[in-house]
């Protein structure tokens, strides 16, 4: 446990002092002034054009740092060839969680950031207390954290960096149309067997279903939270998560490095 | 005596799958290493030296053999705490500053607060790098990084020290210098396994030295027997004699 906390305070250390944490900073600034500057072309939407905005800045600058953080640092350490005197001291697995772990600080930073921003543009220029923004940026930690996870999987299978990003980008492109491709495929296999259903189902649950943890649209037409669908969905990426990291240092334990 | 090494490497060997076909890095690698003793393995590139370190270090599973340390064998994959390591072309953490880097390595080698700030200077005014605790390792010379690798490598006070090609790269004076920081060590007891082709340093540190030519060991044993298995006074001329005598 030593381990674990020390690496990621350490992955933590060296992340925001790096260039690319005031880039991601900058960046994230910009959409904020840009989500303000579309909401002032709006007729009386300014609220909803920042928050609508301002959530998609966050879910971009999130996405940046699950890669760029998570993942790319990883790589580094291996090109530099620290990785072989990190697992010389702790247990691979301690190594793994450690770095997914001090790119979830991180990830939890800007989303915090980002929340924070979206909700004060929402209160000041919009004249609306938006609570709900609070749950976008727990949703939006589940969600990368899930995403970072993925990555270090594929990171601890020896998929190159490239094609490792490439694919954290897939996973959370189909893991946005799940719901939809489920019922497209339920749909389609109406007149079909019960076991056609079930292999559906169980297919868009085994794959990362990002579209559990998508509670903007909520927030923008100010619904209620259902607390069954919140303990559901952070339940699902708590099991999610604890199988992926599993597997990565199972995996990573298996393999030569 | 088996107390007596410190580890024991018993017909280690291992095999890739290549393209070309099954390449057999390290062949029936029978080795000992003895307490306080400094042991240099030489070979030329592509011997299979640092083959043979990741398989000690357990970051490659082993096609044949087993390594004993202290007596009990090491499994792949776990870390090995009492051992501290030096990998080829190592760079440390570039955001970070050198006492923050040696300071992490001493938390990870288990030395507590206090003792951790206090071990971290001793280490770093061991490798002469005490005036420089907050210099960011990013504004390092590479023998400068290659000092800190070397702190690193002493954080837990490990019994044995692997070094893979510890001065590869440095100029005469960084080298100089890790030459005395290893001599250092073994005026402290320390055992020293280290990689190298450099002949000039591995005649002036070490003990025995071991040959290893196609991933084979060709030689272990003083350098001066070494010298009179060729008939020469000539270290340099040796070892391209035995390399010469496998590729014929």
């Amino acid at each position: 446990m030593r381990g674990v906390l020390t690496i990621s305070f350490v992955t933590w250390r060296e992340s925001i002092r790096s260039k690319l944490f005031a880039g991601l900073l900058l960046f994230l600034a910009v959409i904020l002034a840009f989500s303000l500057y579309i909401s002032s072309l709006s007729l009386g939407e300014v609220a909803r054009y920042i928050q609508n905005t301002g959530l998609l800045g966050l879910s971009i600058v999130c996405l940046a740092v699950a890669i760029l953080f998570g993942l790319f640092s990883l790589y580094q350490e291996k090109d530099r060839n620290e990785l072989y005197v990190l697992l010389n001291r702790v247990p691979r697995s301690s190594y793994l969680i450690g770095r997914f772990l001090g790119t979830s600080y991180i990830i939890v930073l800007f989303s915090l950031f980002a929340g924070a921003g979206v909700f004060f543009l929402t209160w000041i220029f919009g004249h609306k207390i938006v609570f709900g923004l609070l749950w976008a940026v727990y949703w939006s930690v589940l969600e990368f954290s899930l995403l970072t996870a993925i990555g270090v999987l594929f990171f601890a299978m020896g998929v190159g960096f490239t094609l490792n990003s490439l694919l954290v980008l897939c996973t959370f492109i189909l893991g946005h149309s799940m719901t939809e491709a489920m019922q497209s495929f339920i749909g389609l296999g109406r007149y079909g067997s019960k076991t056609y259903l079930f292999l559906v189902k169980a297919i868009t649950v085994v794959f990362p279903n990002f579209d559990l943890f998508d509670f903007r649209l909520a927030i923008l037409h100010d619904e209620a939270l259902v607390w069954g669908k919140v303990l559901l969905s952070s339940g699902y990426w708590l099991l999610y998560l604890v199988a992926v990291l599993a597997a990565a240092s199972a995996v990573m334990n298996r393999r030569d490095t | 005596m088996a107390e007596e090494h410190i580890i024991e490497i018993q017909g280690l060997s291992k095999a890739y799958k290549s393209r070309e076909g099954r390449i057999e890095a390290l062949k029936d690698l029978n080795l000992e290493v003895q307490s306080g003793e400094i042991l240099g393995l030489l070979g030329p590139n592509g011997a299979g030296k640092t083959t043979a370190v990741k398989l000690i270090m357990g970051f490659l599973s082993p096609t044949r053999g087993r390594i004993l340390f202290q007596g009990k064998p090491l499994r792949v994959g776990d870390p090995r705490r009492r051992i501290g390591y030096l990998p080829e072309s190592f760079r440390p953490n570039p955001n970070l500053t050198v006492s923050e880097y040696v300071r992490f390595q001493c938390a990870l080698a288990g030395d507590d607060g206090a003792q951790r700030r206090e071990r971290t200077m001793e280490l770093l005014s061991f490798v002469g790098m005490d005036r420089f605790p907050k210099r960011k390792i990013s504004d390092l010379s590479k023998g400068m990084g290659q000092r800190v690798g070397l702190a690193q490598a002493f954080a837990g006070d490990p019994d044995l020290l692997i070094l893979d090609e510890p001065t590869s790269g440095l100029d005469p004076i960084g080298k100089g210098e890790i030459i005395s920081s290893l001599l250092g060590m073994k005026e402290k007891g320390k055992t020293i396994f280290f990689c190298s082709h450099i002949l000039s340093e591995v005649e002036r540190l070490c003990d025995r030295i071991g040959i290893l030519v196609n991933g084979g060991l060709r030689f272990i044993g003083a350098t001066a027997d070494f010298k009179t298995r060729w008939e020469t006074q000539d270290l340099e001329e040796a070892f391209k004699r035995e390399v010469l005598c496998e590729a014929s």
